[in-house]
């Protein structure tokens, strides 16, 4: 954490928040730095409340006790799930966590100034409605594409292309020293979520009796993912007939992981071609990897070979894939003026 | 790479971009790049030559004959209508407009990135064609096209609001609406998709079937003609046109509408034949309706039935008919909600 608080106008909590579809991640200016699981959860019953003492649950504390509870992940391709009030009020319970951690809206009257990262391509009716969501819980808000978040933060403004690969979505963005366009920026919404999903039926297929959800799934990836030659065998434990047996899954999980490759290397270098000639190069050299995506294993050097056929660039997987969104929110949220936050007061 | 003022100023720089474009959508305006007077500005700086006068006569000569050879059908189309002149200065423009703004073929042939608008569909924007002052096209019978696509807009709200998705209506009694009106109802409601629906009117009366439009040039005398026609009283003017072509034919949202318009004509020839298993199916078109332009979100034209010819008109009569043709209409809505649309059509338009 950091020691100090910035100051800001108005004695004003800055926040930069990385909403994401599987984890949000929070950076403040007082300091604070979370990560939670996109979760949120309701006792589904008088004996749930009874046995969890609590109303509500999020993060990974609801994903724990998600049997006795009416789980809810509000989000959906890096968007707020629209049409369903008990999504919006588990989108708004997200935020009010994520403040709480960092101090914000705890009988402080302090003001919180949000910035507020979300898919590149996102329309502006989702925009609109994720303003409307977040109504009362901030000050103000302002809503940036999470790629250009991530270049903000890293001070990567010019000639770079930044490939924040969350959970719902792949998000592509490069940056020419200005705003980004929608001609900048792409979304996939191939993603982890995807990358969970063809891991999940694979490994059904190979192992029909083997008893899994999708949330071990995501552990299994997350700590085994790799493309390209596995670094060692893949070895989970999952019940066979009630039963924990450990099951080979390299092949499947290289297959999984390998199956965003082709759609990001092609995505990237559509984006690439479209670079005025004289600066290809440089954006070439200077490609970001970011968000969870990022760790997985040698995805880096394999967009370098992809590169290759260009000429050749470089590929730098961030340090803190985590939290670099939700610092170059803060980074923003700290550099804009009062006289900016005014406008977009809720 | 960069000096150490460079960045500051850059910050700066993006940081105000950031915050117009926030106060933009807390405003429900547009973004800066589409709005007329920015996009005028471009527009001219960018294409000038193409504005040089020898252009501009010959086009409006070749654009005023084709006027002409429709006109005739037109004025069948909207007998009774009490604002003829303006009807007729709309539809010229149009065609004008369409005429005079060349396309870039590379804009259109730029690929778009599948998962870009693939972000859910909520709300829908129902137009019920016409109403108040303009009837629309008229059956001998005395039935108006105003009085249809309000019925039937209604109950294809109902069926949208039963399967759990928002429905926006332009109008929802006998108003008269302009179509600048229309497209600003629509962008305010912030609907994901535009559906307008209209009954057609063709000539001969023999002539009948279901069309189904998006926006893009048509290059054919016939669906200007039906362009024409929707888009009178729109108060556009050649230069708005031109403008508002220039910038949306090389829209993201053509694809998504294109592909809407494609499950809804899919659904809609689907289920009349099961009632009228000789109705034509007259395919996907593109046209410049006015309310296609100026909306925000991937908009289509269904004209689901024609009016204009007796038998379709006495179909249409019947509640039965006009209920399967909305339960058309919104089985095409979800099939483009569930991507049900694989099969992708070459239309003449783009080859």
């Amino acid at each position: 954490m950091k020691a100090e608080e910035q100051s800001n106008g108005n004695g004003a909590l800055c926040v930069g928040i990385d909403l994401g579809t599987s984890r949000s991640a929070i950076s403040s200016s007082n300091g604070g730095q979370f990560a939670v699981d996109s979760f949120v959860g309701w006792p589904a019953d008088l004996v749930a409340r009874k046995v969890l003492k609590r109303d509500l649950l999020v993060g990974r504390d609801a994903l724990e006790n998600r049997t006795m509870l009416e789980l809810h992940r509000p989000l959906e391709r890096g968007l707020l799930k629209e049409g369903s009030d008990r999504d919006l009020q588990a989108a708004r319970e997200l935020l009010r966590h994520l403040l709480s951690l960092v101090g914000g809206k705890n009988g402080k009257n302090r003001p919180v100034r949000a910035v507020v990262g979300v898919p590149a391509a996102t329309m502006r009716t989702n925009k609109q409605y994720l303003r409307n969501a977040l109504s009362g819980v901030v000050d103000s808000l302002m809503i940036v594409s999470e790629p250009f978040a991530v270049a903000y933060g890293l001070n990567a403004l010019l000639h770079t292309l930044v490939i924040d690969i969350g959970a719902g979505t792949t998000d592509f963005c490069v940056m020419k020293g200005r705003y980004p366009t929608d001609e900048d920026q792409r979304s996939l919404t191939l993603a982890g979520d995807s990358i969970d999903a063809h891991l999940q039926n694979a490994v059904q297929a190979k192992y029909p009796k083997a008893q899994f959800t999708v949330f071990m799934v995501r552990e299994w990836k997350e700590q085994h993912s790799f493309v390209g030659e596995p670094p060692a065998p893949v070895v989970v434990t999952a019940p066979v007939d009630g039963v924990p047996t450990e099951l080979d899954i390299t092949a499947e999980m290289r297959s999984a992981c390998e199956s965003i490759v082709a759609p990001i290397v092609e995505t990237m270098i559509d984006l690439l071609t479209q670079v005025e000639p004289e600066f290809q190069g440089q954006v070439r050299n200077h490609v970001i990897l970011a968000g969870g995506g990022g760790l997985i294993r040698n995805l880096g050097p394999t967009l370098e070979k992809a590169l290759d056929r260009l000429g050749g660039g470089k590929v730098t997987v961030t340090d803190s894939p985590m939290f670099v969104g939700s610092d170059g929110g803060l980074a923003i949220a700290q550099d804009a003026q009062d006289g900016d936050w005014e406008r977009l007061k809720h | 790479m960069e000096s150490s003022i460079q960045p500051n100023r850059l910050k700066a720089q993006v940081i105000r971009a950031a915050v117009q474009e926030n106060a933009d959508v807390i405003a429900g305006r547009l973004p800066a790049p589409l709005r007329p007077a920015r996009r005028l500005l471009l527009a001219w700086r960018r294409r000038a030559w193409m504005l040089a006068l020898p252009a501009i006569v010959v086009v409006w000569a070749s654009v005023a004959n084709r006027t002409d050879a429709v006109q005739p059908a037109a004025t069948a189309a909207i007998a009774g209508e009490p604002e003829k002149p303006r009807r007729d200065a709309a539809g010229r423009d149009a065609n004008r407009a369409t005429e005079a703004a060349p396309l870039d073929p590379s804009l259109l042939s730029r690929p778009v990135a599948a998962g870009a608008l693939a972000l859910g569909v909520h709300r829908v924007v129902l137009d019920a064609g016409h109403g108040g002052e303009h009837l629309g096209a008229s059956s001998r019978s005395g039935l108006h096209e105003k009085d249809l696509t309000l019925d039937l807009a209604g109950r294809v709200r109902q069926l949208l609001i039963d399967r759990g998705i928002e429905v926006v209506m332009t109008r929802t009694g006998d108003q008269t609406l302009s179509l600048r009106q229309r497209a600003e109802a629509a962008n305010a409601g912030r609907g994901d998709i535009f559906v307008s629906i209209h009954l057609n009117s063709l000539q001969p009366a023999s002539v009948r079937g279901i069309e189904t439009f998006y926006l893009g040039p048509s290059g054919r005398p016939e669906h200007d003609e039906v362009a024409a026609k929707e888009n009178e009283h729109s108060g556009y003017s050649l230069a708005d046109m031109r403008m508002l072509l220039d910038t949306i034919y090389a829209d993201a949202r053509r694809h998504e509408s294109r592909r809407l318009a494609e499950t809804v004509q899919r659904a809609l020839v689907a289920r009349l034949r099961e009632q009228d298993a000789g109705i034509p199916d007259r395919g996907v078109k593109t046209a410049p309706f006015i309310v296609l332009v100026a909306t925000e979100m991937p908009a289509i034209l269904a004209e689901v039935s024609a009016l204009s010819n007796p038998r379709d008109a006495a179909r249409l009569a019947t509640p039965g008919y006009r209920q399967t043709i909305a339960e058309a209409l919104v089985s095409g809505v979800q099939d483009f909600i569930d991507h049900k649309d694989t099969a992708e059509r070459k239309h003449p338009s783009e080859s």
